[in-house]
């Protein structure tokens, strides 16, 4: 079995396979020495066996059975076919081979990956500051911290025939819809595919529509993930990747971030408003500019008009082309600033605002409207913390900026009933995507744009998600 | 199937491109101040084009004139535009300023041509000039100066009146009666009371002083001067009967004046009974009978100059605690 091990393994330099004799009996260690921790082997198993040998230990004829039961580990585990000793291997066991029949593995998995930091892409103000990793088990530790219940559960699967990833199903047993739960892992049992490197592979494959807007969350944030549990959603966690998939994903779920809930209700329903207006400022602003500018000049009153006259006096391109030429300045220097090393990106930023904001004015191309315009939009669009929504709104703006050029304010208005027949006719995973505004629940009115203090008033979880407990509180207290 | 109904819309929407009323900005003449004038049977049309230079920052106003003649206003249109780079724009026309001739013979027709035009909005201003109009479009007035005169005018010293073509519409609509405020131009702006339109023709002029008078029963008055006394403060409410008319007055004045509640009440009676007698509804009276459902607007006709007048009108006076200390 060793021999074949090596062959298929074109004889690896990592794989180690150390002999050992002990009282006239060979034994072999095979681990690989990227994935094993030196020091877990050492203290574990040849540790062990070191003690045998120097303190003479009569050993009995059955090594397997002996090693089995006296290895001081708290994962030891039977193999039973070659394919399981690869699994193993790859996993960071050490395998205890005695011969063809009798092999063990033990769990000397090698710590590959970061500590617990805090979240980059989500930035807490209040709250807990932790966020996930590449690490399952710590993943899984997280949210099992923060959910101490047995209601909790969750199926593995191993997806990606050569990356074999290790793929988690959270769900509340006692809340979750079992038929969005059984949906799901039906998705993911059917896909094919060579590797899942991080879990945002699936979600080629778990979104039903084929919009631009998201119908799955992401985050990296566990107390969003539990909180997204404790309402009846399913989490998905994968092996090597930060992010967490919370499915199904609303409309209005974009709008709101785990600090909503650890400030003062008023604040909260203050900030949602803002996010609801930088929403719409960020598509509609640019649009709205280049309507006005085009076709309906008497939309605005006369000094306004007087003074984007002035600007633009100098300026060749048409509002569109203006406005187009601006957008892409600002995601080309967007992306630059992403990509680039932070000791690079502060220059590039600085050598882009001056490029953009002096220069560009000074030489007549830009009008300085058209970049207070753009900027206003830009920043607002930023705002939302999902990378996915900010993408969304800026396919939008400019669908909505070609809409104004064409046709003007009744551009904008063409623009909009498509947006809202757009979102109105999509679905996650079977629940509409505007609720709880289409269909109307009017209970979770009380959390949806706004939050009100009274705990009273938001008993209740949504009733598409939690359909077997609807009771906030009673569902986790009594059923346990 | 999809993607061809996608292509076919997409080729649509640039297919309508151009087609529909895109003007890029820098390509329009905004008009803020409009004249007209009839002379020899000809119109004289006279615009002022707004355009906007940035100075150091700051937005400067500059001012282009043209004017032409025609025997329509489309015509003298067509020949301003022969003389303008621009496309003139009349949607954010501030004020229509029009000459005694043209209102006196062409009214009714200067209404239908802004009622029918796509770009003139109704809410700018009706100015009646006394003046020659060609001084003042030489001298580039922003329209601006003008509809602030008159504003600042009604509010602070009730000399004047401000129509907006919509209420000169409403105003028309109710009995084909109406004002125009009266300005005149030599070097200066000024003032000169308003113009009593009758049947869609000039039937008189309040002076100043008179239109005081009549912004007082307007109830349209924050602070006035009359008779060399300040109103600074009144309130006017008129009460409506079948055969009697009885204005309620309620006036704060900052001089002790023993005369001038009778001198008010001679003057606003003199007033009132003078149109009275010429049946010229000066404050829409007939108007306001019909709305209290005293009588039909043909009723209202006959009782009009039949209906008594009454005043009812209480002089209160302000003086200052220092005025008070002193005077004791």
């Amino acid at each position: 079995m060793l021999e074949r091990l090596k062959k298929e393994t074109n004889y690896a330099s990592d794989i180690i396979y150390k002999e050992i004799t002990i009282q006239g009996q060979k034994i072999t260690l095979v681990y690989s020495e990227v994935l094993t921790s030196g020091s877990d082997i050492s203290a574990v198993v040849l540790k062990n066996i070191a003690k045998i040998i120097d303190e003479d230990i009569p050993l009995p004829k059955d090594l397997f059975l002996f090693f089995y039961n006296s290895i001081p580990s708290h994962n030891v585990s039977k193999i039973n076919d070659y394919q399981e000793l690869l699994n193993k291997l790859w996993n960071g066991y050490t395998i205890f081979y005695v011969d063809d029949e009798n092999y063990f593995g033990i769990e000397t998995r090698a710590n590959l990956d970061r500590g617990i930091t805090s979240s980059e892409e989500e930035v807490s103000v209040r709250g807990p500051k932790d966020s996930f990793t590449e690490n399952f088990n710590k993943n899984l530790g997280l949210i099992r911290k923060r959910i101490k219940t047995k209601s909790l559960w969750f199926d593995t699967l191993e997806i990606g025939k050569q990356s074999a990833t290790r793929v988690g199903i959270l769900y509340m047993e006692n809340i979750a819809d079992d038929t969005l739960v059984l949906d799901i892992k039906k998705k993911l049992q059917r896909i094919n595919i060579d590797g899942i490197l991080d879990c945002l592979y699936l979600k080629d494959y778990l979104q039903e529509d084929s919009t631009i807007f998201p119908s799955i969350l992401t985050t990296e944030k566990p107390d969003l993930a539990s909180m997204a549990l404790l309402e009846g959603k399913v989490v998905i966690l994968s092996d090597n990747s930060p992010y967490a998939l919370i499915l199904p994903c609303f409309f209005i779920d974009l709008f709101h971030t785990p600090d909503d809930y650890y400030q003062k209700p008023i604040n909260i329903s203050f900030i949602r408003i803002i996010r609801l207006c930088a929403f719409l400022i960020s598509i509609l602003i640019p649009a709205y500019y280049i309507a006005i500018t085009t076709h309906n000049h008497d939309a605005i009153t006369t000094d306004l008009l007087l003074n984007f006259l002035s600007q633009r006096l100098t300026v060749p391109f048409p509002a569109l082309v203006e406005a187009l030429l601006m957008t892409v300045s600002f995601e080309i220097l967007r992306e630059s600033d992403l990509r680039m090393a932070s000791t690079v990106g502060t220059a590039v930023s600085i050598l882009g605002g001056l490029v953009l904001g002096d220069a560009a004015v000074s030489a007549g191309i830009i009008s300085p409207i058209m970049i207070i315009v753009i900027a206003i939009s830009a920043i607002s669009g930023l705002v939302f913390s999902s990378i996915e929504l900010s993408n969304a709104i800026r396919y939008f703006r400019i669908l909505f900026m070609i809409l104004a050029s064409m046709f003007g304010i009744y551009g904008i208005f063409l623009g909009s009933l498509f947006l809202i027949i757009k979102l109105s006719s999509m679905h996650s995973f079977h629940k509409p995507y505007l609720t709880p505004f289409s269909p109307l629940i009017l209970n979770d009115q009380k959390d949806a744009f706004i939050r009100i203090n009274n705990v009273k008033k938001t008993k209740y979880r949504n009733p598409l998600l939690a359909q077997k407990n609807k009771v906030r509180g009673r569902s986790i207290n009594e059923k346990n | 199937m999809k993607k061809t109904k996608l292509l076919f819309i997409f080729t649509l929407l640039l297919l309508f491109t151009g087609c529909s009323s895109y003007t890029e900005l820098n390509k329009l003449g905004i008009v803020s101040l409009l004249g007209i004038d009839y002379k020899d049977e000809e119109y004289h049309l006279y615009i002022n084009v707004v355009e906007g230079e940035q100075d150091d920052g700051s937005l400067q106003k500059e001012y282009i004139t043209y004017d032409a003649t025609g025997e329509s206003i489309d015509e003298a249109l067509h020949f301003l535009y022969l003389k303008s780079n621009k496309k003139i724009y009349l949607s954010h026309m501030d004020v229509l300023v029009l000459s005694e001739d043209v209102i006196n013979s062409k009214l009714q027709e200067i209404i239908n041509y802004l009622l029918n035009h796509p770009e003139i909005r109704n809410n700018f201003e009706l100015v009646e000039l006394s003046s020659p109009m060609n001084i003042l479009f030489e001298e580039k007035i922003d329209s601006k100066e003008i509809s602030d005169l008159i504003q600042m005018n009604q509010e602070y010293m009730g000399t004047s009146f401000s129509v907006t073509f919509e209420h000169f519409l409403e105003d028309i609509l109710i009995d084909k009666n109406s004002y125009l405020p009266l300005i005149s131009f030599d070097k200066n702006l000024e003032i000169n009371g308003i113009s009593l339109l009758k049947n869609l023709k000039i039937l008189d002029t309040l002076s100043t002083e008179e239109t005081v008078l009549f912004n007082l029963l307007q109830n349209n008055i924050n602070q006035a001067i009359y008779k060399n006394t300040t109103i600074v403060k009144n309130e006017t409410n008129i009460e409506i009967k079948k055969n009697q008319i009885t204005f309620h007055l309620k006036t704060e004045i900052n001089k002790n004046s023993n005369k001038f509640k009778e001198n008010l009440q001679k003057d606003l009676r003199k007033i009132l009974i003078y149109y009275q007698d010429q049946d010229y509804d000066l404050l829409k009276l007939k108007y306001k009978m019909k709305q209290n459902h005293l009588s039909s607007l043909e009723d209202s006709n006959v009782l009009f100059p039949k209906t008594s007048l009454k005043f009812d009108i209480k002089i209160s006076y302000t003086n200052s605690y220092l005025e008070r200390r002193i005077s004791k």
